[in-house]
């Protein structure tokens, strides 16, 4: 900083103030007196120093500042690293492909390797699976936490979806809407249509998160897909909440469910109850094939139980 | 029509009549339409034998005829109905019925005929005295009576020996004979569409045909001619001794849709729902000739009440208020109403108001005021069944622990599933390709579900089960087939001793066998009815 003039600092502090940089005309009404050769001096002492970086926005160019710890990173860096590194703190929480950045930066493939090798071990960037395309090896700061697409939010732990997790909050889940929808006096009987003590997503969050049932923070947007399984499996169902015909036409989204839970049937279905229900060689049984009804094990099982 | 289709029909024409009347119906399903001469050529069949199985085809309602001139020759066509036969796979849950609603009477009636196919008041009254000696003839004619305006029995008319397409045609014949000129397209259209809604109303038809008026001796001043119609006066009517007589299957059908519809409401609410759910549609039952009924007649929250079984306590079936220790119920709308029990008013009109709330839309409330009045929608309700029984069927056959986080599945595994169900018919994919080479990762695929052909695919499964089960069938009766002829002779029957310990424990376990395939196959059956016949 004690090397530039004031000028210079002028103008890196411009460079600072949006996100997106300053541009030219903008310098030049700022900045008193400086014509196009200046600007052009400035810019090219401040890029020496790594202090700004030069960005295109459609057919315009702007100058944005490079904070005073990221300089400091990339002071030791190569250029190559320095680009590498900016590229990979510009995909922020998203991560970059390695394909994308030889796409960006026009580098080789052998230097970008050994960039991300040397970057990786002087700890400052790290590679994580997406959950979307596992093969793919994305690359972002090491200090950023990946955004929920990436990382596939509270549900997966280190890339895998963790299914005892779900498991067993959709258990709890479906254990308090279950209290909630009978009565403890007389457990066969069921609430009348204008009850009111049926939960709504946001008190069943509100139930997990007061009995530490999670210690994962969970938005009411994931306690809502938990309760979409447990609709979809039967176990509960959504209602609109009673409001004695003052609902009106709302739309679907401003409606603030409530869930009962149903009467726990046991899965019966008559085509699954017979063997050739989830027979894995069904498609092949014939009456005259290697596999028929007469020969088959599955049968005989069956008829023996 | 589907190969299973068409096998599980020969497999019924086989075990129901025997190979010789399998050949001659299976020949005409293959062949559709066809005259005796073209059947015996095509079964190498002698013309007594050919005969022989029309007739019992027809007296079981299974084949129909037609008289066509043809070159100055009466040609007779005979023409095969899959759909007649395809429910006798389901006759003994029509005697189950028949012996619920009409007891053993009604049962020994409805055996003989279904025997028989069709037969008059003659027949069975011959059939029945040869069977048992001291036979109160009356209390049969009686039940039979009463089975005809059930409609469980049904009068055959000579249309029903007449393929729909034969009487269409004879009709628009007669129709233009009357014309001076030939119609035009437009003229003949309209004749075509007048006949279809003609036939319609036939078929549907809430008339019941078979009964007379009884003759006394005094008919001019039979207070019973002023009678309002519709008024149940059974002594004054007879069974018309000309008539022969069917077992009602449509009727039966109706019965067996409404135990679904029942099953359906226990589904969403309890034992207490299930009561009123039947209370309801054995109010509207009477009406329903068939399942073709759309809907049923509105009913009044009144008249439910009135016909709530006593012995189901249903005030204690539902908790009315919001306060779980308030025993003071929330309705007071019949209060004033001392005669009626309040509590199992209040608590009827509450699960009618659960039933109407329910996503299905099967039961519809009409009037807001007071009480209101509902309806059921069987369309909306056999819909919500097939969709209860297809989830229960995928549940159950895919993972269920992979199913059930579908909505968390990673995309890989997701894929997997949604493509096990497109092989089965249950999911639809269209694929559009963003690239010309229509490389799959460049392809979008989008997945629907179609109702129609969900129930098409799952029609295919079904029958195909049961084809599986009825070969395994056939399969263990022919294993201990020598067994089955010991066991059936005469002097075996007599004397039960001459079977060894050894036949006795065979026989049992085949006996145990074949009832678990056939209650498995009864089960299949009672889906096959809401994914065909239900509508």
């Amino acid at each position: 900083m004690e090397k530039l003039n004031d000028s210079e600092k002028e103008f890196y502090r411009l460079a600072g103030l949006t996100e997106n940089g300053v541009d030219l005309e903008t310098i030049q009404s700022k900045i008193g007196g400086v014509g196009i050769e200046d600007v052009a001096n400035m810019v090219n002492k401040l890029s020496k120093l790594g202090m700004i970086e030069i960005c295109q926005i459609g057919s315009a160019f702007t100058y944005r500042a490079i904070k005073s710890e990221d300089m400091e990173k990339m002071l030791y860096m190569e250029p190559e690293e320095a680009l590498i590194y900016k590229q990979i703190m510009a995909a922020k929480d998203q991560g970059i492909w390695v394909r994308s950045i030889k796409y960006q930066t026009n580098l080789h493939q052998q230097i970008i390797n050994r960039c991300l090798k040397t970057l990786e071990g002087k700890n400052m960037i790290k590679s994580i699976k997406s959950v979307k395309n596992p093969t793919k090896k994305l690359y972002m700061l090491i200090d950023i936490k990946p955004s929920v697409e990436v990382s596939g939010g509270p549900w997966f732990t280190d890339q895998e979806l963790d299914v005892d997790f779900i498991e067993q909050l959709s258990k709890q889940c479906h254990r308090y809407i279950y209290s909630r929808s009978t009565n403890k006096a007389n457990p066969i009987a069921i609430y009348s249509a204008n009850y009111l003590g049926y939960p709504t997503a946001l008190q069943i969050r509100k139930f997990i998160m007061d009995n530490k049932i999670s210690t994962v923070d969970l938005s009411i947007e994931d306690i809502k897909c938990l309760l979409d399984i447990l609709v979809y499996d039967g176990k509960i169902e959504r209602l609109i909440p009673y409001a004695g015909g003052m609902m009106g036409s709302r739309r679907e989204e401003d409606i603030d469910w409530v869930y009962r839970a149903l009467s726990i049937q046991e899965d019966s279905s008559p085509l699954s109850e017979i063997p050739c229900g989830n027979c894995p060689v069904y498609s092949t049984c014939s009456d005259d094939g290697v596999i028929s009804p007469a020969s088959c094990t599955y049968f005989k099982k069956w008829l023996s139980f | 029509m589907y190969k299973e289709e068409v096998v599980l029909c020969s497999q019924i024409l086989n075990q129901h009549f025997g190979p010789i009347v399998e050949q001659v119906g299976m020949m005409l399903i293959r062949r559709g339409r066809s005259t005796i001469p073209y059947i015996c050529k095509e079964t190498k069949m002698a013309r007594k034998n050919v005969r022989e199985c029309l007739v019992v085809l027809i007296q079981h309602l299974l084949v129909s005829h037609s008289e066509n001139m043809e070159n100055g020759r009466i040609i007779v066509h005979y023409n095969f109905s899959i759909k007649n036969l395809l429910k006798r796979t389901r006759i003994g849950m029509y005697l189950a019925l028949i012996e619920e609603r009409f007891g053993k009477t009604g049962l020994e009636v409805a055996k003989l005929i279904a025997l028989n196919g069709t037969l008059t008041l003659d027949q069975i009254r011959k059939s029945l005295e040869k069977e048992t000696n001291s036979i109160d003839i009356n209390l049969y004619e009686d039940t039979m009576l009463m089975m005809v305006k059930d409609r469980s029995l049904v009068a055959v008319r000579p249309e029903n020996m007449l393929t729909v397409e034969d009487i269409k045609q004879k009709l628009e014949l007669k129709e233009i004979s009357t014309m001076t000129v030939p119609p035009t397209a437009k003229e003949l259209e309209n004749i075509r569409s007048r006949i279809n809604e003609e036939i319609d109303i036939r078929t549907n038809s809430k008339i019941i045909v078979g009964t007379k008026r009884k003759i006394t001796e005094n008919g001019i001043n039979n207070p019973a001619k002023r009678l309002k119609m519709g008024t149940n006066n059974s002594e004054d009517e007879e069974l018309d001794p000309g008539c022969f007589f069917a077992i009602g299957v449509n009727k039966l059908d109706v019965l067996l849709r409404n135990t679904h519809l029942a099953n359906y409401a226990d589904r969403i609410t309890n034992i207490g729902g299930v009561t009123v759910m039947k209370t309801l549609l054995g109010i509207a039952e009477p009406s329903l000739g068939s399942c073709k009924d759309h809907k049923t007649f509105t009913i009044s929250t009144p008249q439910i009440i009135a016909r709530i079984p006593k012995e189901v306590s249903i005030e204690n079936m539902i908790i009315l208020s919001n306060d779980d220790n308030d025993s003071e119920s929330a309705n007071g709308y019949y209060k004033s109403e001392k005669k009626r029990n309040i509590a199992v008013a209040e608590s009827v009109f509450s699960f009618l108001e659960i039933l109407s709330n329910d996503k299905s839309g099967m039961v519809i409330k009409t009037d807001g005021i007071g009480p209101g009045q509902f309806y059921v929608n069987f369309e909306k309700g056999i819909y919500a069944i097939r969709r209860q029984m297809i989830n229960e069927f995928v549940r159950s056959h895919y993972d269920e622990k992979q199913l059930s986080k579908i909505g968390m599945m990673p995309p890989t595994t997701c894929r997997e599933k949604l493509m096990e169900l497109s092989l089965v018919g249950l999911v639809e994919v269209q694929e559009i390709h963003r690239s010309a080479d229509r490389a799959p990762i460049r392809t979008l695929y989008l997945y629907t579900i179609d109702t129609n052909r969900q129930a098409s695919a799952m029609l295919k499964l079904l029958y195909s089960f049961t084809l599986k089960l009825n070969q395994r069938l056939d399969y263990e009766n022919l294993l201990k087939q020598k067994l089955i002829m010991k066991a059936n002779r005469n002097d075996v029957v007599n004397d039960n001793s001459l079977l060894s310990e050894g036949d006795k424990d065979s026989l049992n376990e085949l006996n145990s066998t074949l009832e678990k395939i056939g209650a498995a196959l009864l089960r299949i059956d009672s889906v096959i009815l809401v994914f065909r016949d239900s509508l």
